[in-house]
């Protein structure tokens, strides 16, 4: 599948040539709806928030550096900042200034599919929002790594953060949350990222 | 809230739908300001920080391309080919005869100075302007430096052909092998050039496998305005250029218009 995808010395061109798009958006668009439905619990909210997170890459692809990380952690860099910034996204939303509503395409079957996504990704959601009352810097690698699945390396890469940062922030993070979902009964977060 | 459903049509294909049309407004709104039309999407206000985003990236970065000295088995120092859908493919297989090619060029539409150096040795810069070409449907072309033992190829036709090549091959539609002996290194557009551009490529010798002279080395750019006769003279011992190949003469700062 790799062998395929848009690398980093494509990526730049996403923004203004449809085929790179095709290409890009093909490859990434399952992984981003899975990003959205572990964090939004509200179909339509999530058909936008994907909308929104792809439009967010287009305006940022002529920015793109390859200190950045793999274009998938690029690209989930900019889903994490679209997802926390909703409110934002409504009140555009409110104001009729947004260029694109996601949720305004979805059909029944679509919104079936969706559902089901969104009911297996329960208790991921749990997760973050056990997570609301953690430091922003320590949210953001426990999110990528507890709930995205990356490795610590491209946490660090979504995130910004230096990989030795990324790793005293997700220590830190784990104890927290721990000790919270221990005393709301939800199962801890397991441990595998301790061991590289 | 529900559209129309056709088979094989669901949110994902909507969504992607769209989201080209806007890549291709966005594209199409970048060719024509490139060639000084004036209509400008509304969404497209803030569009000149992100075209100056892609001006610095461009500027910034150096591809590799990669080509070769030829050899015994060279026919010829370069050779013009016709390309499948217009333009031309040119082939550069010895780093012989520069006014044959800067001659082949013009004749495809690209004006040229093509300077072939001995091993070591590099143009004296600036011996001209640099400039930037704006890609129709995107994107920009500044300089490249190149290097290797294959043989050079570079296209001269419409950037929208060549990417679409390039998309194929990214969908898998064609085999590596099959891109790689089908599309050319770098493709010049003659549409993007303004008419006081011009492509300034320069190059010489460099060891490869054991052969002191097996690869080459070239530098590509663009130029506005008048441009030198390039002098000669020889790399910075300490110039070294991608791949440990020798570097041009020139270093970062002086490649940068502004600086």
């Amino acid at each position: 599948m790799h062998e395929h995808g848009v690398g980093p010395q494509h990526l730049r061109w996403i923004g203004t040539d449809p085929d790179i798009f095709d290409a890009f958006y093909r490859e990434h668009v399952e992984g981003v709806q899975r990003f959205v439905v572990r964090r939004v619990g509200d179909r339509e909210r999530a058909a936008d928030l994907t909308a929104e997170i792809f439009l967010a890459a287009i305006d940022s692809a002529p920015r793109y550096r390859a200190q950045q990380g793999t274009p998938k952690a690029w690209l989930l860099g900019i889903a994490r900042v679209v997802v926390a910034g909703d409110g934002r996204q409504r009140e555009r939303q409110r104001l009729g200034e947004e260029r694109l509503r996601g949720s305004t395409l979805l059909d029944e079957d679509d919104a079936a599919r969706l559902d089901a996504r969104i009911d297996a990704a329960t208790r991921s959601r749990e997760l973050y929002a056990a997570m609301d009352r953690l430091p922003e810097g320590e949210r953001a690698v426990l999110e990528l790594v507890a709930i995205d699945e990356l490795s610590l390396a491209e946490a660090a890469t979504a995130a910004g953060l230096r990989p030795v940062t990324a790793r005293v922030r997700l220590h830190r993070a784990r104890r927290k949350l721990r000790t919270e979902l221990e005393a709301a009964a939800i199962e801890p977060i397991p441990n595998k990222e301790d061991q590289p | 809230m529900t559209q129309q459903r056709t088979p094989g049509n669901n949110f994902e294909e909507r969504l992607l739908a769209r989201l080209k049309a806007e890549v291709a407004e966005r594209g199409g709104a970048e060719e024509a300001s490139a060639g000084g039309a004036t209509t400008t999407p509304a969404w497209r206000r803030r569009a000149p920080r992100l075209a100056l985003g892609a001006v610095v990236a461009m500027a910034s970065v150096t591809a590799v391309l990669v080509f070769g000295a030829g050899g015994d088995n060279a026919p010829a120092a370069f050779a013009v080919e016709p390309q499948e859908g217009g333009g031309v493919t040119v082939k550069i297989y010895s780093l012989r005869d520069a006014p044959g090619l800067e001659q082949a060029l013009e004749e495809a539409g690209i004006k040229s100075q093509v300077t072939w150096l001995p091993a070591g040795m590099v143009c004296r810069e600036p011996h001209y302007t640099p400039s930037i070409v704006h890609l129709p449907g995107g994107g920009t072309l500044g300089g490249m430096t190149m290097g290797g033992p294959e043989p050079f190829t570079f296209g001269i036709g419409s950037t929208r052909q060549w990417r679409e090549r390039m998309g194929e091959h990214m969908r898998g539609e064609i085999s590596d092998d099959e891109f790689r002996s089908s599309t050319p290194n770098l493709n010049l557009d003659p549409e993007a050039f303004r008419p006081d551009q011009s492509v300034i490529l320069s190059g010489s010798p460099v060891p490869y496998d054991g052969d002191p002279e097996g690869g080459s080395v070239a530098h590509m750019g663009i130029a506005e305005g008048p441009v030198e006769p390039c002098e000669p003279v020889p790399a910075r011992p300490d110039s070294s250029g991608p791949y440990g190949l020798p570097g041009s003469a020139r270093d970062g700062a002086d490649y940068t218009p502004s600086g």
